[in-house]
């Protein structure tokens, strides 16, 4: 084990510049409003977003802003990023619109694979996102983030063209041995998914989502079907007793205290659900998780796409406007799309007593 | 033990690390003919940089005709920076470098290359795995080379002047955050310079690990620097500027290692922190540290240095940079709320 950690630690990194230091000379440096994202930077991007900015909505549960969204119909209909408003129980919906008035919504549409909900206003008349629909920004181009204020949130540059964006695996939180006909729990990690539903170091995993599991590679490959999240439905042993079991799984990043996932953190939150979109292209705006979910114009003022995550320290990534333009329909109309992996992608575990 | 949290590290390193491609010398075939050494390159491909249009030099764009400007020279010039983008194996470590020349010198960080006469593994972004062998390294600023084998011609940039950089100029960063991947080109970031000093240049490039020794350019498409470090705000991002490798490119080309990291003659507090409204938030403390030792910990809002208010963690490191090692300094810090006064004494160490 700690062979493989020190393996990856010794992925040559940058080093890390945690010291404070000092020279007698005053620094020299650049205004931080001439940053690429600062004030003065934005302003000439002003009249860009004006337009623009007032298609933007900030997606609010229980009166706290969790994502932004972008109006796509004038009779009320909001697109933003799912998961910033999933799994939050209950909580009651509204979205800000640039004009100061707020406006209760709720979920009609949902896209687990892409991270999308199409919210619903009771509302016309709305200003709605001009859509740039012909071709992807290419890399390089200048990009701004919208939000319901006079200027952009951000600014920044396509990284990287549309792709897949790999699927960051689920994380159960369990050291498994292999033993006859499943796989024995030998260790717990604490504050995991499977701690939290009061798995214990013995507990034997016989069958995940209905697999079989006849060692423990077979487990390994079956949790990595599942995202952060998601639940996992397990059938498990302990002593002469058996049970179902649904974990809800954690975020690697959650847990692991790994050099390259620490750097990725560095400078800010990242996304809870970042990975396993299947067409997006990246970007270099830092944005916060909560200011994912609304829509990146180009300088034209036209939405190249929505932006779905932030990924790490380097990377944002948005789902392109054509894609986009594909999913609206079925989002509005209700239609239950497939997971990707499963069909429980959004369902609370349900409560299910362990044995002691 | 087996354990979901290891299998995600496999991964992490097959995908960084990838198989090799290696090609051995067949054991039996005779000695080649000797062949006529080449003279080495002994001046570095610098280059002045040419006028730039008034677009690119004003501190804010005046328009959104100068933002149309920039992004204009950057399509113009963002395929033939990708180009002489490369991802570098060597050993089990995975780092950036950028090709300067057309018969193969490429420039990375001390770093990466670790040590001179190591074989090294260079993906090119057209999809090409080459061969080619580590040369000399600067440990102090973190500069190094390495040589292509072959001739080439390889696609090459050429290193801008160090007089030529200037705070606000506009730059480019390409490089592979996380290790090369096959699927995905080198990754493109726009920033502007923050700051040049001798041993650095900062910019809001943003970086990561992976990134370490790949390029970062000026609009005119030039070699500026070669990532090197990072710091936890998102606009603290340190590349070595090229005149590290431009001075002493003859005893690069040599294969010497010179330079020894400094130490001792910076004070250090030993935190890392991000932005807050009424100072900085600490994300981080090293262990065995003045900060740590004295009781900072992560989380702890410093709202006051010395007893006087700041805004921002540059503001608490510029304070920093005005004591000494061996002085002290009070933190005034909000924790879970509370109020919490902690005197750390400064240790040496170095900068950025």
């Amino acid at each position: 084990m700690s062979r493989v950690v020190s393996l990856y630690a010794r992925l040559l990194t940058i080093v890390l510049a945690s010291v404070l230091v000092a020279q007698a000379a005053a620094p020299r440096r650049l205004p931080r409003d001439l940053y690429k994202s600062g004030a003065a930077i934005r302003n000439a991007f002003r009249s860009i977003v004006e337009s623009p900015n007032r298609a933007t909505v900030v997606v609010l549960v229980d009166g706290r802003q969790k994502a932004l969204g972008a109006i796509v119909a004038a009779d009320g209909w909001v697109l933003t990023k799912a998961s910033q408003i999933n799994g939050i129980n209950g909580g009651a919906i509204s979205c800000k619109l640039k004009d100061g008035t707020k406006h209760a919504a709720r979920q009609v549409g949902f896209h687990p694979e892409h991270d999308l909900a199409m919210l619903k206003l009771d509302a016309t008349g709305l200003p709605v996102v001009e859509w740039q629909t012909d071709e992807d920004p290419s890399v390089g181009s200048l990009l701004a983030t919208c939000g319901p204020n006079e200027l952009p949130v951000a600014v920044g540059v396509v990284s990287i063209h549309r792709r897949r964006i790999p699927h960051l695996f689920g994380f159960l939180g369990i050291g498994f041995e292999d033993i006859a006909g499943g796989a024995r729990i030998s260790r717990v990690m604490p504050n995991s998914g499977a701690s939290r539903i009061g798995l214990k170091a013995g507990d034997v995993i016989l069958r995940v989502a209905g697999t079989a599991i006849p060692r423990g590679e077979v487990l390994r490959n079956q949790i990595r079907k599942f995202r952060p999240g998601e639940i996992l439905p397990m059938r498990v042993r302990r002593g002469k007793v058996e049970f179902d079991a649904n974990a809800r799984l954690g975020s690697p990043a959650q847990h692991i205290q790994d050099r390259s996932i620490f750097m990725n953190k560095l400078g800010g939150q990242l996304s809870f659900r970042r990975g396993g979109f299947p067409n997006a292209f990246a970007h270099d705006t830092v944005l916060k998780p909560e200011q994912c979910g609304g829509p990146l114009v180009n300088l034209q003022g036209r939405a190249v796409g929505i932006n779905i995550a932030r990924e790490g320290r380097t990377e944002s990534h948005a789902i392109p406007a054509q894609v986009i333009i594909g999913l609206l329909d079925d989002l509005k109309s209700g239609r239950e799309f497939a997971a990707p992996a499963n069909k429980l992608g959004s369902v609370d575990p349900p409560a299910v007593p362990l044995p002691h | 033990m087996r354990h979901g949290r290891f299998s995600v590290l496999v991964l992490a390193v097959l995908v960084v690390f990838g198989p090799a491609v290696v090609t051995a010398a067949d054991p039996v075939s005779p000695p080649p003919p000797p062949v006529p050494r080449d003279l080495p390159v002994v001046k570095a491909p610098v280059v002045t940089r040419p006028m730039q249009p008034a677009a690119f030099t004003r501190s804010v764009p005046r328009d959104v005709s100068d933002l149309l400007a920039i992004q204009k020279r950057v399509g113009e010039i963002v395929k033939d920076l990708s180009k002489a983008t490369v991802g570098l194996r060597i050993g089990r470590g995975a780092g950036s470098g950028v090709i300067v020349s057309a018969d193969g010198y490429v420039l990375s960080a001390a770093h990466v290359t670790g040590a001179p006469n190591r074989r090294v593994v260079v993906f090119l972004s057209d999809g090409r795995t080459l061969q080619g062998r580590t040369l000399g390294l600067n440990r102090a600023l973190d500069a190094s080379v390495l040589k292509i084998d072959g001739k080439g011609p390889f696609p090459f940039r050429q290193l801008a002047r160090p007089q030529d950089v200037r705070n606000g100029d506009w730059c480019l960063a390409l490089g592979h955050p996380g290790g090369y991947q096959r699927t995905r080109p080198p990754v493109v970031r726009l920033g502007r310079v923050i700051r040049t000093e001798s041993g650095f240049v900062q910019t809001d490039c943003t970086l990561v690990g992976g990134d370490s020794g790949g390029p970062l350019f000026d609009l005119a498409g030039n070699v500026i620097g070669i990532h090197s470090r990072i710091g936890a705000p998102t606009t603290w991002n340190f590349h070595v500027p090229v005149r590290a490798h431009t001075e002493s490119w003859a005893q690069f080309l040599d294969g010497k290692a010179f330079g020894r990291p400094s130490r001792g003659s910076k004070p250090v507090l030993g935190i890392n922190g991000v932005d807050h409204d009424k100072g900085c938030t600490v994300t981080d403390v090293n262990p065995n540290m003045p900060a740590a030792k004295a009781g900072v910990k992560t989380g702890d809002l410093i709202v006051g240095i010395d007893g006087r208010d700041f805004q921002g963690f540059d503001s608490l490191f510029d304070h920093v940079q005005k004591k000494n090692p061996g002085d002290k300094l009070k933190l005034s810090i909000r924790r879970q709320g509370k109020p919490v006064e902690i005197t750390v004494t400064l240790a040496g160490g170095r900068g950025p």
